[in-house]
């Protein structure tokens, strides 16, 4: 007799198989080509160009802002998202919901509209500029300040914060912070002594992945960065693109990658540990009528703190691209994208929506059928052997989108697959970015169903297929279903593999926006087609708001 | 002395009823004395962990009043009441380990350096936990968790110590095994103590007072010999596992003498013993009076019909439960009619017990069995000597 665990695994590498042979070919291939093509620039490792860069101070002083600028915006959203994250968990309030959606839409927008949008707040025509001109000081500059970075950063990474540590509290046992107040703890200590011991792989585990977001950071730094504040992604791209400095690109994409492995691993290891000390119990969040004043006070606050923080770069984003001449209602922003039709690089709005909504639904049908064969085979492999092969599949968020873009340049540039200049290329890149997102949600899913229910469909009759088709999949729906709205929102908003593979013919709205803002007076534009890349965004992340923390996984 | 006293609490309906707090509590009165153990039994939803709530200070009684060591104590912030709570399921912290649980509460206390380590080493030599003071909860087995909540409990040395069904997470092995063991430690401990259970077998291991509690009301209350022996009313008989022998009316025999009849079970003779309550009412009025006879099952033994042993009763034998070299027999009671009625028996007959089917006669000291008036307000029985 054969044994369990081998079938199962064979049959998982079955199940694998074609995702496998898809992901090797649109990744494996294209990034070994680029590293190896930096690396041994004529045929043989050169150690030349590594001692070049490694000795290079500039290339460290990237590295070493690109850690810090990371860790204080990891610091950051967690100051503002923790409290959130104890709103969300411990009271229940009218629309809360609701509420959380509304937390979500920044994590999901566009890495250039949340920059345009701090642009825009408090820039010098800006909100905050305005205010500060009233108290008598002088107008801001964000652009190629820290703080705009970091404020950005802690924006979109908030949702992160707030929804995983939110979801892992809502879920904690009461009983011990009960205990800990009949052993005359007061709130204050049961706090510092019990709830955040106990939350803290949850909170690492956050930190971890802003990390991770905000460590690859690309559109933000490009937007409202400058001298001395490019990240790694942003150096890899001046270096590729427009230097063609081939071996620096490759070694720091290397490092890059180095970094971002041990954010996931590290990621991935608290995911563990959180699941050992949950309870899965009902909702403890109490009624917002059966708190003390000085809580509901600190909760309306709160509240009231992060609708601002969240609200008001939105609000400017909108108020900005529907106003002209310091707030008169226009909509003359919008009318000037149909301009310059004469201009040889005119990106028609109309166009752009439609390639952006194109690439997006392309890429999501793909990134589905992959990140669910992927799933299924993570599921089924036992062991050390899944956790192997897990890290393997989630690859493609390691790798930068800009290193992606290049290797897609340098690879399909010959034969029967030469690609270069077609639309395809940027349908990869978007599949590939996208399709983590849909195997963590389903994985998430997959993981929580009981393995019995499987073997009881198999001792009823069913094959392995009928299995599938009729216990499985049914219920791995609503994790398919949240990865798909994230993989469409991730396709909606790529800008660094695609800026990378552009061509004028197939520019998506992220292009778009980029291309206005280094235009003349192209703030303007740029905010109108930035409001329409939010609305289209805004549109798909309503979906989210249907489904709850354990259905978006540990996204 | 009275260490904890409970006066007219009371709970209504309305305001932020939660689960497993639906109803109406009290107005319930008890005391337990000074280094007692006193074991609160009722069946699950019954008010008992609702009641311990209160007393622990985690909700605030609608009316009435607790005393610990004669101060009333409901104005007192739950760290301020000296109260040690064993939780449900025990409710240790997970990311200390066992004596940094210990710990807690002389931390919250500010207890200095010095004192809070010799208190912490001598409650882990107490509770038999040396050695395993840096192991973290989740390497201790269950009854090494048992004893860590409960060395946690009482190391702020509460005057009272409360025990919300401490082996409810349990399997039975296991809660086998930590009966005498958590007896022992309360005994050593001398600290008054009150335990909430369903379970009556941990109340009987562990406990000295017995207090028995239904929807919401104090049923009984009183040392647990005394309460498992005379239980007050049928109700609390039967909680306490006492069966129903006869539930039917009085008759005149011929010879004068009371008996009580129903039909398809049989008749038995009034116990002269009882003279008070029910019983009294019957010897007064004659025939016609609804009464209930119960007996615990300890008590009963299967007789042959044709023996001449048996007090009136006769059953048909369901099945047989060997036990050892004898066995327990289940008899089904009543007519066929009638709502099935079950009770077991001894057999301690010479031969093998009688198969499934066959009739069999109940022999019962008559000082064994309870009389209760059939409307189950009843009086005890005038005693079990004689």
């Amino acid at each position: 007799m054969r044994a369990g665990p081998g079938r199962l695994a064979g049959a998982a590498w079955r199940a694998g198989l074609p995702a496998a042979v898809a992901l090797a070919a649109l990744i494996a291939w294209p990034l070994a080509s680029v590293l190896w093509r930096g690396v041994a620039p004529d045929g043989a490792p050169s150690w030349e160009a590594i001692l070049a860069v490694s000795g290079d101070r500039f290339y460290w002083e990237r590295l070493g802002f690109t850690t810090a600028q990371a860790l204080a915006s990891t610091a950051l959203a967690l100051a503002v998202g923790l409290p959130g994250a104890a709103l969300f968990a411990l009271v229940r309030f009218p629309g809360r919901r609701l509420a959380l959606a509304l937390v979500t839409v920044p994590f999901v927008l566009p890495t250039l509209v949340v920059a345009v949008a701090f642009l825009q707040l408090a820039g010098p025509g800006g909100w905050v500029s305005d205010l500060l001109a009233l108290a008598g000081l002088p107008r801001l500059e964000p652009r190629g300040t820290l703080w705009a970075i970091l404020a950005a950063h802690a924006f979109f990474n908030l949702a992160i914060v707030i929804r995983l540590v939110s979801g892992v509290w809502a879920n904690l046992d009461p009983a011990p912070e009960e205990a800990a107040r009949l052993l005359g703890a007061g709130p204050v200590a049961v706090v510092r002594h019990v709830t955040l011991p106990v939350l803290g792989p949850a909170v690492a585990a956050a930190a971890a992945l802003v990390f991770l977001f905000t460590f690859t950071s690309f559109g933000v730094v490009l937007v409202l960065g400058g001298p001395g504040l490019d990240t790694l992604e942003v150096t890899i791209f001046r270096l590729a693109v427009r230097l063609v400095a081939l071996p620096e690109a490759a070694i720091l994409s290397l490092v890059q990658i180095g970094a971002t492995l041990g954010a996931l691993g590290t990621y991935a290891w608290l995911q563990r540990r959180i699941a050992a000390h949950q309870v899965q119990r009902p909702d403890r969040a109490r009624p917002l009528s059966a708190l003390s004043w000085r809580a509901r006070s600190l909760a309306a606050a709160e509240g009231l703190l992060l609708a601002l923080f969240l609200g008001a770069p939105l609000a400017a984003l909108a108020w900005g691209a529907l106003t002209v001449d310091l707030g008169r209602p226009s909509l003359a922003h919008f009318a000037r994208l149909f301009e310059e039709t004469s201009r040889v690089s005119f990106i028609a709005p109309a166009d752009a929506v439609r390639w952006s909504l194109s690439f997006a639904a392309a890429a999501t049908v793909i990134a589905v059928a992959l990140g669910v064969t992927a799933a299924t085979a993570v599921a089924r492999t036992p062991g050390r052997r899944g956790v192997l092969l897990d890290a393997l599949l989630m690859l493609p968020l390691a790798v930068p989108a800009v290193v992606l873009g290049f290797g897609y340049l340098t690879t399909f540039d010959r034969g029967w697959y030469d690609l270069r200049g077609s639309a395809w290329l940027v349908l990869f890149a978007h599949t590939l970015v996208a399709y983590p997102f849909v195997l963590r949600a389903t994985l998430a899913v997959r993981r929580s169903l009981d393995p019995r229910l499987r073997e009881a469909a198999r001792l009823l009759g069913a094959g392995p297929v009928l299995a599938w088709r009729h216990v499985e999949r049914p219920l791995m729906a609503r994790g398919v279903r949240a990865g798909s709205v994230f993989a469409f929102a991730v396709s909606l908003g790529e800008f660094g593999a695609t800026s990378v593979l552009r061509r004028q013919e197939f520019a998506t709205l992220p292009i778009a926006i980029f291309d206005a803002l280094g235009r003349p007076a192209g703030l303007g534009r740029a905010l109108a087609l930035c409001t329409i890349l939010m609305l289209v965004t805004a549109a798909s992340a309503l979906l989210i708001s249907r489904l709850r923390y354990r259905e978006i996984g540990e996204f | 002395m009275t260490s904890l006293a409970v006066r007219a609490l009371e709970r209504s309906y309305g305001g932020a009823a939660g689960p497993g707090d639906p109803f109406l509590l009290g107005p319930i009165d008890f005391d337990v004395g000074d280094g007692r153990v006193a074991a609160l039994l009722g069946p699950s939803g019954c008010g008992k962990t609702t009641l311990l709530r209160r007393i622990a200070g985690r909700e605030a009684p609608d009316r009435g009043d607790i005393l610990l060591a004669g101060e009333p104590v409901l104005a007192l912030p739950p760290h301020r009441r000296g109260i040690g709570l064993v939780f449900q399921e025990l409710a240790l912290f997970p990311h200390l380990d066992a004596s940094a649980n210990v710990d807690f509460g002389l931390r919250m206390a500010r207890w200095s350096e010095g004192r809070r380590r010799e208190r912490v080493g001598e409650l882990l030599r107490l509770f038999e936990l040396e050695g395993l003071g840096r192991r973290r909860v989740h390497e201790l087995s269950g009854g090494e968790r048992q004893r860590v909540a409960l060395a946690r409990a009482v190391a702020p040395e509460p005057s009272v110590l409360l025990l919300d069904e401490p082996l409810g997470s349990l399997d039975e092995p296991l809660k086998a095994q930590l009966r005498p063991e958590l007896r022992e430690m309360l005994g050593r401990l001398g600290t008054t103590s009150l335990l909430v259970s369903h379970d009556l077998r941990d109340a009987v291991e562990i406990a000295d007072e017995l207090l028995v509690m239904e929807a919401g009301r104090l049923l009984q209350a009183g040392p647990l010999p005394a309460v498992l022996s005379n239980p007050a009313t049928a109700r609390v008989a039967e909680m306490l596992g006492y069966a129903t022998l006869v539930s039917g009316a009085t008759v005149v025999r011929a010879d004068g003498g009371l008996a009580i009849v129903e039909t398809g079970v049989g008749e038995v003779d009034l116990p002269a013993a009882h003279r008070a309550g029910a019983a009294a009412a019957a010897r007064s009025e004659g025939a016609g009076v609804a009464l209930r006879l119960l007996a615990h099952p300890a008590s009963l033994l299967g007789v042959p019909v044709d023996s001449g042993l048996g007090c009136g009763v006769v059953g048909e034998v369901r099945r047989v439960l060997p036990e050892g070299p004898l066995s327990r027999v289940e008899l089904a009671l009543g007519s066929p009619a009638g709502p099935p009625r079950s009770v077991q028996v001894r057999w301690e007959g010479g031969g093998p017990p009688p198969p499934a089917g066959a009739p069999l006669a109940i022999a019962v000291r008559p000082d064994a069995l309870r009389l209760f008036g059939s409307a189950d307000a009843s009086t005890a029985p005038a005693g079990g000597a004689s």
